[in-house]
């Protein structure tokens, strides 16, 4: 594997710590603070209806102020691991894209696992989306254009999402914005990986979190492409994709493969592949310019989609 | 329009207290929207922009919050002061006309709060300062329903404030004892009375007078209210003025018995 790019060179002494039942629980009990957004930017938390049998969910709403026309909207998954992760953790990104793209941002409070293995999350996003298809009113949302996206395990989320929405087709997103995605449970099984330069997210931590996902299923046959979505087969018909990924990042081969795919589909794919940055490299180094020039590109990626007739 | 002064939103605050309020938040470098059922559009006096609001309207209240929002980019306190009087007894008092009174003083209260929580949860900070009285935590004949509305108010703000204080809003009561404003020409008058009782509520009425000559400033009052708002470390209750402290100790440290006597002593009661 390549070296430490050199805006991330810091990350080298971050510790190779992984993460399994007792400590994901003492970071699920930790609340994330939330950011203020200032002005121009306002917040509030919405609940929707939740899924069949299941409680309301709660989303993390950013909307430029005083919007009053119809404007485009992106569903925003956390990550975490399906077993961590609360809105809040994207909140710098998520109120910059509100502010600088004129849209609406939800970011979705998922239930996590193990206490709600698959399929709580996509379920429970896909909730989300009816919610906000639902309040698109009162919300000045245009169902039109609404993009979802998702980092990490939020990435996979928003990736099955597609798929389920694709498969019930009573609301098309029209693009997803994946961050260095959490697609395939059968990495877990991969023995070929050279881990040394991979940071934050472990061969360990990703066995743990997808156990915890899927249960005793986890790299077996039956494992529903709702929950990982790089189990489908069929993936023509799908919205639109941009997949940014690091090359330290123990994603980078099932995310660069999903890409492949998606572009083999049919379906327009553009994928990024950042040189020497390991998973989550944005949330631990915000500031670093490698950092900066990744959320540029998906900003870009998202005004493409969504502000098409502002080219 | 947005800056980044505080920004308090007073229900009421076209006259008594809730004026006295919004002015004070004035000074203590807030931008403050006042609101009033008279107000036609939206004007401006004194610091304060004014909204016109009837807080028995969900469609009303979920247009003001929202409309603030969009003017101010936020709402860091809310000062739920729109409330009615009403004097008499208990028998002359229709339960349709005591309907209307808690549809403003509770349930005018609980929609506002309903309607600015989902934007302070998420900003995971703000305070809600609901205006209670000296007749939350004491009762008085010839006030009933006005005391019930302001138990309801007692109870619902020391319950809530456990719930959200984890997502960093507070709920806060100022209890207010008598104080000299247009207060009670805004009172509602019983509507069915009974002669039975017209002997002693003549007296109530009189030493009601009284009290309100003699009753605080709303400008003290006022100033409680910007603690409330500004205080650091809040507390739960803040009794404002000369009476509403010292009763409020008298009550905790008084035989029930001996506070009962001074109540009726006070009302001139017999026995």
């Amino acid at each position: 594997m390549s070296t430490f790019h050199p805006d991330l060179a810091r990350g080298r002494f971050i510790p190779n710590v992984s993460v399994g039942r007792l400590s994901s629980r003492i970071v699920r009990s930790r609340k994330i603070r939330p950011t203020d957004p200032g002005t121009g930017v306002t917040v509030q938390e919405l609940v929707v209806p939740g899924p069949k049998d299941a409680p309301s969910v709660s989303l993390r709403v950013f909307q430029p102020t005083g919007l009053k026309a119809a404007a485009p909207a992106l569903l925003w998954i956390h990550g975490g691991g399906t077993i961590m992760g609360a809105p809040e953790l994207d909140d710098r990104t998520n109120i910059a894209f509100a502010r600088e793209l004129g849209i609406t941002v939800a970011a979705v409070r998922y239930r996590l696992a193990p206490d709600h293995p698959a399929p709580a999350a996509v379920e429970d996003a896909y909730a989300a989306l009816r919610g906000l298809a639902e309040r698109a009113g009162d919300l000045h949302i245009d169902i039109d254009r609404i993009a979802i996206g998702g980092a990490s395990a939020g990435g996979g989320i928003a990736a099955a999402l597609a798929l389920l929405a694709h498969d019930r087709a009573e609301i098309r997103p029209v693009f997803q914005l994946l961050l260095y995605p959490m697609l395939d449970d059968r990495t877990t099984t991969r023995t070929d990986l050279d881990t040394l330069k991979v940071r934050l997210w472990t061969p360990k931590s990703n066995r743990y979190a997808w156990s915890s996902y899927l249960g005793d299923a986890v790299a077996g046959p039956e494992v529903s492409p709702y929950a990982a979505a790089a189990r489908r087969e069929d993936l023509t018909g799908l919205p639109p994709a941009w997949i940014g990924v690091g090359t330290l990042d123990l994603f980078h081969d099932e995310d660069v493969e999903y890409a492949r795919r998606l572009s083999d589909s049919g379906v327009p794919c553009d994928l990024d592949v950042v040189p020497g940055a390991f998973h989550a490299f944005d949330l631990v180094f915000p500031k670093a310019e490698v950092s900066r020039e990744f959320w540029r590109r998906q900003a870009r990626a998202l005004e493409g989609a969504l502000w098409a007739d502002r080219k | 329009m947005a800056s980044n002064r505080p920004v308090a939103l007073v229900t009421g605050a076209s006259s008594g207290l809730g004026k006295a309020t919004a002015h004070a938040l004035v000074e203590a470098g807030f931008d403050v929207v006042g609101t009033s059922r008279k107000t036609s559009g939206s004007t401006s006096s004194g610091g304060v922009t004014f909204l016109a609001l009837d807080v028995t309207s969900d469609d009303s209240v979920s247009s003001v919050v929202q409309q603030v929002i969009e003017r101010f980019g936020r709402i860091d306190v809310l000062v739920n002061n729109a409330g009615l009087g009403i004097d008499g007894a208990a028998e002359e008092i229709s339960v349709a006309q005591a309907q209307r009174v808690f549809d403003v003083n509770v349930f005018g209260l609980m929609r506002m709060t309903k309607a600015v929580l989902p934007h302070m949860r998420g900003r995971g900070r703000g305070r809600i300062i609901n205006i209670s009285s000296l007749g939350g935590f004491v009762g008085n004949p010839f006030m009933s329903v006005y005391i019930a509305t302001k138990h309801a108010v007692e109870g619902y703000t020391e319950s809530l404030d456990h719930e959200i204080r984890e997502h960093g809003v507070r709920v806060l009561r100022v209890q207010p004892g008598p104080f000299n404003t247009p207060f009670d020409a805004n009172s509602v008058q019983a509507d069915t009375p009974v002669p039975v009782y017209a002997r002693q509520r003549a007296i109530y009425d009189e030493v009601t007078q009284e009290q309100l000559r003699g009753g605080d400033d709303p400008a003290v009052i006022a100033k409680v209210v910007v603690a409330a708002a500004t205080d650091r470390k809040p507390k739960l209750s803040y009794p404002a003025g000369s009476l509403a402290p010292r009763l409020k100790v008298l009550r905790r440290i008084l035989p029930a018995r001996t506070f009962d006597k001074s109540v009726r002593k006070f009302n001139r009661m017999t026995a």
